[in-house]
């Protein structure tokens, strides 16, 4: 059962940020709804490496092996690395875009359209 | 382990988590969206601590509370105008997206109630669930993992692989994932080096008076 609730409260937070995504305009709000996906990814990745492995993984006990039945952990641990990156990225644009085009309504951007 | 008191521990957490992600994506006030922010995150830290994962909850709470959010409120401050935002108006459109995100989280649910999940916590070798979950050790001579017995030598013996497992992603980051990290590293670097390219030709700009568009 605690698979279950943890990967509720994942899907919960992942449609949660997709709404944000989809419904408002200010810049920073949307990054934040976009690490609230990202949160939610790792939060299932982990629940499923805690609850629910194969049985292939399990019945081979070599030591080479055998670590990897905490890959769940690593790849967590590589897409905090990628989101904080992109967060960085992202938020130095932000200030790039306040600073020359006083705007951060993601809306007011359209020099690429036509 | 008191299994339907962790269940309740972490529904009620969770509780909590989905509530302040609510309120990030209906604040107007970008400043206490971060905050609460902050608090969803660490919700979900907390969760990592309660089902085992402590290398990744501390990841958590210092890369996400400690520097993601910490920077969203400092990019409130230094931008001008970005404290109110501008709120998400009632129309075709918010309808459409509430749906689309509703109908995006009963598939989910549809889906995780009704999967067969290869659980751990059924397994039904003894052997295993002694490994995973009490103590283990490590035969160096014939590379394979065995149980603790009564001979066992006492600073052989490592606490299963599910309540301590820092060690292991410790040994699996330097040796099985070792280019992973490498190029992970590699990524970190080309962001910080293009934020920090972004932000100098602003401030550079700035100074010379010369702000026009880009």
């Amino acid at each position: 059962m605690t698979l279950e609730i943890i990967l509720i409260f994942s899907s919960a937070l992942f449609s949660i940020g997709i709404f944000g995504l989809l419904t408002r305009k200010n810049i920073v709000i949307t990054l934040m709804s976009l690490e609230l996906i990202f949160n939610s990814v790792v939060l299932s990745i982990v629940g499923f490496n805690r609850y629910a492995l194969s049985p292939l993984v399990i019945n081979d006990l070599s030591v080479d092996s055998f670590f990897g039945l905490l890959s769940g952990n690593i790849l967590g641990i590589f897409i905090i690395c990628v989101a904080a990156g992109e967060t960085a990225l992202a938020l130095a644009m932000v200030l790039a875009l306040g600073k020359f085009k006083s705007t951060v309504e993601l809306s007011d951007l359209s020099e690429m359209k036509n | 382990m008191d299994n339907s008191l962790l269940n309740i521990f972490i529904a009620l957490i969770s509780f909590i988590g989905v509530a302040s992600a609510i309120y990030v994506v209906a604040q107007t006030n970008v400043f206490r969206a971060a905050i609460a922010l902050a608090l969803s995150f660490m919700t979900v830290a907390v969760v990592f601590f309660a089902i085992n994962a402590e290398f990744l909850g501390a990841v958590q709470i210092l890369v996400y509370i400690g520097a993601v959010s910490v920077l969203m409120a400092f990019s409130v401050l230094l931008v001008k105008d970005l404290q109110t935002a501008s709120s998400s108006t009632i129309g075709l459109r918010f309808f459409l997206s509430s749906f689309s995100s509703l109908l995006i989280f009963i598939t989910l649910v549809f889906v995780i109630f009704t999967t067969e999940w290869n659980r751990t916590d059924n397994i039904s070798d003894p052997n295993m669930k002694e490994i995973l979950f009490e103590k283990y050790s490590i035969d160096q001579e014939n590379k394979l993992i065995i149980n603790v017995k009564s001979e066992t030598n006492e600073s052989e013996i490592r606490d299963g692989l599910f309540k301590d497992s820092i060690i292991p992603i410790g040994s699996l980051l330097a040796t099985r994932y070792f280019i992973s990290l490498q190029l992970i590293a590699l990524i970190i670097v080309a962001c910080v080096v293009g934020s920090i390219a972004i932000t100098k030709n602003t401030i550079e700009n700035d100074e010379e008076g010369d702000v026009e568009a880009i």
